[in-house]
């Protein structure tokens, strides 16, 4: 497998913003891969880089203010050395992103019919009512009730839902090869994120595309993904594919994740278990291992230097000293 | 389609159903005073040349400073002209160069508004040059310019267009500051829109609420600014007709015909009254959150 080459490989991807206050380091040192028809789980707590990691893979951040370093493969073509001009045909073309909010993510004052026509219209360069057209036909495979209907009225006349079902649409629009879907059902309720997530595996399957979708949320990591990486604070601390991360865990950040998620099954604990302290801020990160002030396994070791992504068995990669000994100190809930 | 078309020609005007669809705007009394006056000046513009019972230079030296009679309604002036006529002329050239001042500005601002918007060199440039002008009061720099391009209807235009860019650029610009950190902004980049899309085509529709507001008080500003350059001399030239170089010719003569100030005066008063109100009104129309409308909302 290995001589293949990857939809999209991460290498050592740095992102600096600079700011008021000096240059801070949102992502240090992510990689992490992905095959075509692979859906990749990036889960970790606000703040940790998950949302920044996707919109630099797209290089959406702010122009003037951030810096990137590193390697963006995707089909062997290093995004980062990509111009203006070829980044917008890439775009939405290529890959495509869904956005957190359905709410917010659409213009207002344009029905949704000609918003999705319009990413049609400029990729493909079909005619406006050819691409009108295929605009109806995605919002009918959509599950979208009378689409034609629905494509003349505005976003505010849509349910939070629908327009996820809309956002989905104008993405898949030009069948990308790999689909960014960062926090896609955070603000949607329950039932329709069962939907919607169906909606997108439906149509992973259909184009083979790749995903990586960006979430907090362990159950659609089960659900979805075929790998999963673990950030904190900017760095990728563990990865691996999603049976072997639920069934042994080595990073105590992970386990800390993953205990502090309530069991349907299993005995009924009175308090949730948290992870002692908070995630510190960009300004001041620990200068060893950044896990390290909250860790209980935390050595001097630890606070001095930083462990980098080690494999630790086929395919299982782990930024930490001590994981030998959190394997033996933690028992972990079967899957 | 065309049943619903069929029965709306051959059915007879419902005035009540009229008022009742659209009750936010006849119950937005701002908003309809100032249309009615505006479609009152408007027509008084657009059919001078059949409202006016005289030639606008038609001189007549045995009638001179006449009083308000029923062959002129509004008197005469020094030269035995019409001022009835003269007046009707003066609102059709107000108007004329409101319009095209209004327009002309408000096309540049919206560029130069939205550009300043996106581009932080362009922002430079473009803003430090609005400061600028906006250092001098209005009617000065209408003045400074017009005596440097001439007296001239076309320059006139010209110069009011210059004054007015920046306040509509201003607005413009803040507005889409505000429009540009939206997530759909971000959305479209994500979907390949090109700057130029996302500028024009997203950003601009977005802003048009408080532009058009704008754009209605220039409106006003354009026409008071123009009757005060005239006023001063320096607007449109002599022998034709504006609100205000009538006005000059009357303050020679306002002891012994207070007409020849009071009319043109009034339609001055109604043409800036009428956008004013519009323009207020408007804004309560356009804004969802506005007390007003909330109000009435609640009321039904």
């Amino acid at each position: 497998m290995s001589h293949v080459v990857p939809l999209l490989k991460i290498e050592d991807l740095q992102v600096d913003f600079a700011t008021h206050k000096g240059t801070v380091s949102a992502l240090d040192g992510v990689s992490f891969e992905l095959q075509e028809g692979e859906i990749l789980g990036v889960v970790g707590e606000s703040g940790c880089g998950k949302s920044v990691t996707a919109e630099a893979i797209l290089q959406l951040l702010d122009e003037d203010s951030t810096f990137y370093d590193g390697k963006i493969m995707f089909n062997g073509e290093n995004l980062l050395e990509y111009n203006k001009k070829k980044l917008e045909k890439l775009r939405g073309n290529d890959i495509a992103m869904i956005f957190q909010d359905p709410m917010s993510s659409l213009n207002p004052v344009m029905p949704i019919g000609k918003q999705i026509a319009e990413s049609i219209h400029i990729h493909q360069s079909t005619s406006k009512k050819e691409s009108i057209r295929k605009a109806v036909e995605l919002l009918r495979l959509t599950g979208i009730p009378s689409p034609e209907q629905r494509a003349k009225e505005y976003p505010h006349e849509l349910s939070g839902g629908m327009r996820q079902r809309v956002m989905i649409a104008m993405a898949l629009s030009c069948q990308p090869k790999l689909l960014i879907a960062d926090e896609p059902t955070t603000a949607l309720d329950v039932t329709i994120q069962a939907q919607i997530l169906e909606l997108i595996t439906s149509f992973q399957k259909q184009l083979n595309m790749g995903i990586i979708l960006i979430t907090h949320d362990f159950g659609v990591i089960a659900n979805m993904c075929t790998k999963v990486a673990v950030m904190y604070l900017g760095q990728v601390i563990e990865e691996t594919d999603v049976k072997t991360l639920f069934k042994r865990p080595f990073h105590p950040y992970t386990i800390g994740l993953m205990k502090s998620v309530p069991q349907i099954e299993g005995e009924r604990v009175e308090q949730l278990p948290s992870i002692a302290g908070t995630v510190p801020s960009l300004f001041q990160i620990p200068t060893g291992c950044r896990f390290a002030p909250r860790c209980k396994y935390a050595s001097s070791t630890c606070e001095s230097s930083m462990p980098s992504l080690e494999t630790v068995e086929n395919n299982h990669r782990v930024r930490c000293w001590h994981y030998d000994e959190v394997l033996k100190g933690e028992t972990i809930y079967a899957d | 389609m065309s049943e619903s078309t069929k029965v709306l020609v051959n059915k007879p005007i419902d005035f009540k159903k009229t008022i009742k669809k659209n009750s936010r705007f006849f119950s937005n009394r701002l908003l309809l005073t100032g249309s009615i006056l505006l479609v009152i000046t408007t027509f008084i513009g657009v059919f001078a040349s059949f409202l006016s019972p005289y030639e606008i230079l038609e001189i007549d030296p045995k009638n001179r400073l006449a009083a308000p009679s029923n062959a002129h309604w509004f008197g005469t002036d020094n030269f035995g002209r019409d001022v009835f006529s003269r007046t009707m002329y003066g609102v059709r050239i107000s108007l004329l160069i409101g319009v095209t001042v209004t327009l002309v500005a408000s096309v540049i601002g919206l560029t130069v508004g939205l550009l300043a918007s996106y581009y932080k060199l362009l922002d430079h440039i473009f803003m430090r040059i609005c400061d600028g002008l906006f250092a001098f009061p209005s009617i000065l720099l209408a003045i400074a310019i017009m005596s440097a391009l001439g007296p001239k209807s076309i320059n006139v235009i010209i110069a009011l267009v210059l004054v007015f860019i920046p306040s509509i650029a201003r607005i413009v610009r803040s507005a889409a500051l505000v429009v540009k950190e939206k997530v759909f902004i971000e959305a479209l980049q994500a979907q390949g829109a090109s700057s130029f899309r996302i500028l024009f085509l997203h950003i601009a529709p977005n802003i048009l609420a408080p532009l058009i507001v704008q754009v209605t008080f220039v409106f006003a500003v354009t026409i008071l600014t123009e009757a005060s350059l005239s006023f001063l001399g320096a607007g449109i030239p002599a022998p034709l007709p504006s609100l205000g170089n009538m006005l000059y010719d009357g303050k020679l003569a306002i002891y012994n015909a207070w007409w020849m100030t009071v009319f043109p005066g009034l339609f001055i008063i109604l043409i800036v009254l009428g956008l004013n109100l519009f323009g207020d009104g408007l804004r309560d129309h356009l804004d969802p959150k506005s007390k007003l409308s909330v109000k009435r909302r609640k009321r039904r």
